[in-house]
Parts: structure tokens; sequence; C-alpha cells
């Protein structure tokens, strides 16, 4: 799938912009805060029906404004064309359309288009704690999976008022069954969350494996999903090779655990006031040659991890061959040349990708980088975007 | 720029304040209403008062009515020893229309949501104790809202309920995850009803 044309009103500072695509590279290069992140911005939107930059929906509508748009063009693999539509309107909400439908859920949009983001902060991902590591998990999963999104929602709307039932919680027997009625629902919701993550991480972890060793020239990476849930045979023991198979889980296992899990703790949680064990909790475990790359890996080790993990993503998202549109924001500057050029040649074998930068060097990067089909360069300033 | 005439366009801001009605739909209300005759405005305008000023709620179950106790508490065909417990008044409504239910209903007001400050206490949970205990139920009908705080209601209730011997059951799943009660349709809320699953074991 690609982008054909993307059409924005009041969307950050772009008052009112239509621009077409190539089904290939997209350089967007300009001054700092000069809009090419939000193009990006925007392509998520049409995506996941929010913004990856994590910003809220009244942040992104141009100042003064009472809403945004969000228009494109999507051409499938098989060369059908859809039209996606977001609207957001303050106090109103979000609402999208396909093809003129309106969508009964924003979750239905999941799946049209899929995107792989990569931004500056992404490059310390295997370095940092392990949100950043459950988000990119995450934001892999709900693209390919709605029941899982669906999961991930509900599982984080029932752990915070579970949370808040912990933190009211008087020993008297009514407030045990509140607590244990909001238990039974952050183990259904928790449990498929479970299930999914330990299905799809041997996936990753295979595909992101393979890219290490090809950009780093033979060092071993490996990745291991690390729950918070004992979950025993599932969890696979440290040297212990990922086949797969072994760390598959049924969602109805992973509630049984993950509801033992929480009884075992719940006297300390209602001490604490707060849910103690759960996939909130998670983290996805990165080796270098058997040592845990977080507590000693160089900038250069943990970039080139980061890329891998990246490239694994891309693929996770592309392993069904219906494409998935990669957004490369502004980390060319971050990496050098022979690690920005191995990115942005692998990326490109998805599809479309589109990269932006301060620089328009950085168009130098794609491989037979002239004007020819498939490439194109974008400078953008002040709320234009011009091709060239 | 082309205005309406002031109290026209007081009409229709008052009417784009209702729920569902936009700016556009409340222009065209208003414009319909000031070109019918002055008996049917009066009549529309009594009635609004009116229906404020006579619905009440039942004394038994909660739902909307304008004697006490309600039409279906008072009804002797209905099936007396069968609760379906509901969210809202307005969901007594949408289990009616399908046409496919014979017992009683009790409405929570609300389902549990320690975020909001609602706890076992701000719901008419109690009553609906006390009417199992008294009303001799042989079943207890669980018709929440299929979201986190829906579910989470029923087990409590489930919970609450189980050790008065009452067997009790709950809506079919086939209602869209997160979705409402009172928007699905006859069908759907109908078969949910029928295919109820026990919660009793
Ligand atoms: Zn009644």
């Amino acid at each position: 799938m690609w982008l054909r044309e993307l059409r924005l009103t009041s969307f950050r500072n772009y008052r009112s912009l239509a621009i077409g695509f190539e089904n290939g590279l997209n350089f967007l290069y300009g001054p700092n805060g000069s809009g090419k992140t939000s193009v990006l911005e925007a392509i998520s939107y049409l995506a996941v029906a929010r913004s990856l930059r994590s910003a809220s929906d009244a942040e992104v509508a141009r100042w003064g404004d009472a809403g945004f748009g969000v228009g494109g063009d999507v051409i499938e693999s098989d060369g059908g064309a859809r039209t996606i539509v977001l609207r957001y309107r303050r106090g109103a909400g979000k609402e999208v359309s396909l093809d003129g439908e309106p969508l009964a859920r924003l979750s239905d949009l999941v799946g049209h288009l899929r995107v792989a983001w990569f931004c500056p902060e992404d490059t310390w991902i295997t370095k940092g704690g392990p949100d950043a590591r459950r988000r990119l998990v995450d934001m892999t999963l709900c693209q390919i999976d709605a029941g899982y999104l669906a999961a991930l929602s509900c599982y984080r709307r029932a752990l915070r008022q579970r949370n808040e039932a912990l933190l009211n919680w008087t020993p008297d027997e009514e407030s045990d069954r509140v607590v244990e009625a909001w238990s039974g629902k952050v183990a259904d919701y928790g449990g498929r969350v479970i299930a999914g993550r330990a299905a799809m991480i041997p996936r990753l972890a295979e595909k992101v494996s393979r890219f290490h060793a090809e950009i780093s020239g033979g060092d071993t990476l490996t990745l291991a999903y690390r729950s918070s849930v004992p979950l025993g045979d599932a969890g696979r023991s440290p040297g212990e090779a990922a086949t797969g198979e072994e760390e598959a889980i049924e969602p109805g296992e992973a509630r049984e655990r993950f509801a033992r899990a929480l009884g075992d703790g719940l006297e300390d949680e209602k001490r604490r006031g707060f849910t103690l064990v759960g996939p909130h909790r998670d983290d996805l475990e990165v080796k270098l040659d058997g040592r845990l790359l977080r507590t000693f890996g160089s900038q250069g080790q943990h970039r080139t991890a980061a890329i891998a993990l990246k490239l694994g993503e891309a693929a996770v998202l592309d392993a069904d061959g219906r494409g998935v549109v990669v957004l490369l924001d502004d980390v060319l500057s971050e990496l050098d040349n022979e690690r920005g050029a191995a990115l942005v040649s692998h990326m490109g074998r998805h599809g479309q990708a589109f990269v932006t930068s301060t620089a328009r060097a950085a168009r130098e990067l794609a491989p037979g980088a002239g004007e020819g089909e498939g490439v194109a360069c974008y400078h953008v300033n002040e709320g234009e975007v011009v091709r060239e | 720029m082309l205005s309406f005439p002031p109290t026209l366009d007081r009409l229709i801001k008052l009417l784009g304040r209702l729920p569902g009605v936009g700016r556009k739909s409340a222009t065209r209300i208003a414009l319909r209403l000031i070109q019918s005759t002055e008996a049917e405005c009066r009549e529309l305008a009594r009635t609004i008062v009116e229906a404020r000023e006579k619905t009440g709620r039942c004394s038994i179950c909660g739902g909307y009515t304008e004697d006490d106790p309600c039409p279906i508490c008072a009804d002797e065909r209905r099936d007396a020893s069968l609760v379906c417990v509901v969210e809202r008044p307005s969901d007594v409504l949408a289990l009616e229309r399908t046409g496919r239910y014979g017992g009683r209903y009790h409405v929570l007001d609300g389902l549990l949501s320690p975020l909001d400050g609602i706890g076992p206490d701000e719901l008419r949970i109690d009553s609906l104790v006390e009417r199992a205990g008294e009303e001799n139920l042989r079943e207890v009908i669980l018709a929440l809202n299929p979201t986190a705080e829906g579910e989470a209601t029923s087990l409590y209730l489930a919970k609450t309920l189980r050790p008065m011997g009452v067997r009790i059951s709950r809506l079919a799943s086939g209602l869209p995850v997160g979705g409402e009660l009172d928007l699905a349709d006859e069908l759907t809320l109908g078969t949910a009803l029928e295919e109820r699953r026990d919660l009793s074991a």
C-alpha cells in the first residue's frame, strides 16, 4: 500500500494543503519547525487515528481553529484505491470515514494504511526504560490485529479503574468485591494482551536478528519477551533458542496465570494502592552476544540495534506483503552515512518511505538517487510544501 | 453577513443544544416550527413541560413512569421471578422494543467506576439485593453494556447475588465490544437475551 495524495486542513501550521507523493522515496527537507514532522504526523492519523508524536488532538488543530481534517488516497497492492478522511472538532471528538462511509469505531480504520515511524528518540530505544520498547511492540500489534488494539485499550481503562479501587480500598467485604471485580476484567483483557505479545515477539526477534547480523557484520542480537507475569514454560529461559512455538500461550492460559499473579500480590497492592504486575510492566529484553545491551552497549551498538529493531518492525508489519509506509523523521542526522544508507535502502524495500531532514543532501543516501522515478524531493517552509 | 432575526436565532441555538441535533438540523426544525400553526406550537411547548413534570421513576424498578409502580411492575401477566438489570431507564425501552422479554427490570442508575467516584453505594444495588431476597427471584439477567465498566459491574453483581441462591445470567456476546445497549438493533438484542449465559457457577 502507498499514499498517493495527502490533504490537510487546519493541521498544525498548515491552513490548507494538498500534495501528491511517489510510490518510492519521498524526501522532505526544510528548517526545524517548518512542518516536516507534521506531514508524517498527519500520515500517522490516517493509519492509527492518532498522533505518533503522542500529541493530543487539540494540540494538533491549528491555533484558533475549531478542529482539523486529514484526508488521503491510499493505493492498495492490488491497485485498488481507498479514500480515508479523519475529522476532529474541539469538544466533539474524531470521526473517520472510508470511501465516504463513516466508520462506527476508530479501530475499524486499522489495517488500511500501516506505518512504521522512526524518530531521533528511537535511536535510544535499547538504552532507556521499557516504555519505549513496549510502545514498539504495541504499535506493531495494534496495526496488524484489531482485536489486540481493542484489548489493549480496554486493559488500560480497566487498569486505571483497578488502581483507583485499590487506592480507595478499605478493609470491608464490599471494597474487596469491587477490587475483585476489576481484577477479573484486568485479567481478561490483560490475558489477551500477553498472548498477543507472546505470539508476535518471536516473529519480530527472528527478523531483527537477521537485519542486525547483516548491518553489523555478524554480532548476534536476540530479543525475548519478559513479562512481569510468570508465564512458566511460556517464558524462555536464558540462553535457550527462540523457536516461536515454545513461547506461544493461549489467551485463556495467559488470563489464568495473570489472575493468579494478581491474587498473589493482592495484599501488597492494597497497601501500596496500585497494580504491581501485568502487561503494563512487561519488557522486551535485548541482548547483544548474550549480554544485556541496555547495561553495556556503546552509542554505535545502540544505534545499530535500534535500526535493526525498526527494520524488524517494518518487516512484521509487511509480513502479508501488503506493504508498509515508512516514516523516518530526522533520524539521518543521528546516524553516520553508512548506517543511514543501510536504513534507507532496507526500508525502501517495503514500498513507500518518507524521509525528513534539515539538509537536502540527505537525498543522496537513496540508492541511485537521481531525479528518476520513485524519488521525489520536497522543500518544506512556513506551512508550504513545494515539490522540486 | 446574512443572519436570522434574533428570536428565530435564539430558537435555533436552543434546539442545537439537544443531543444529536447539529446546527443544520436545528435550523431545519426551527424553520419548520415557525411555519406551523400557533395551536401546534402551543401543544408542543405544553407537552414538553408536561412530560418533564409527569415523568417520574418507579419505586420498584427505577424505570420511567407516570404511575407508581410502573405499568411493567404492575402487570400481573409478567413473570415476577425474572429480573433484568440495566444501566439506565432508556435501556428498559430498548429491551421492551425487542418484544421478547416477559420479566421485570431493575435500573442501576450507572456502572461501577472508581475513577468517577462511583462505588456500589452510588448505584441501586442494595434495592436489587432486597428484591432478590423478598421477591423470591428465580433468575437475574445482567444486561449491561459490554464495556470495561459494564463487565466489572456484572462481575460484582454476580459475586454479590450468588450466595442468595438465585440463578444469574448475562446477555450473550454478540453485542459489539464497547457498544451501547440502546443503540443495538432489536434482532441483535433479542438474540443476546435469548442466548444468555449462566454466570451462577
Ligand atoms: Zn417498575
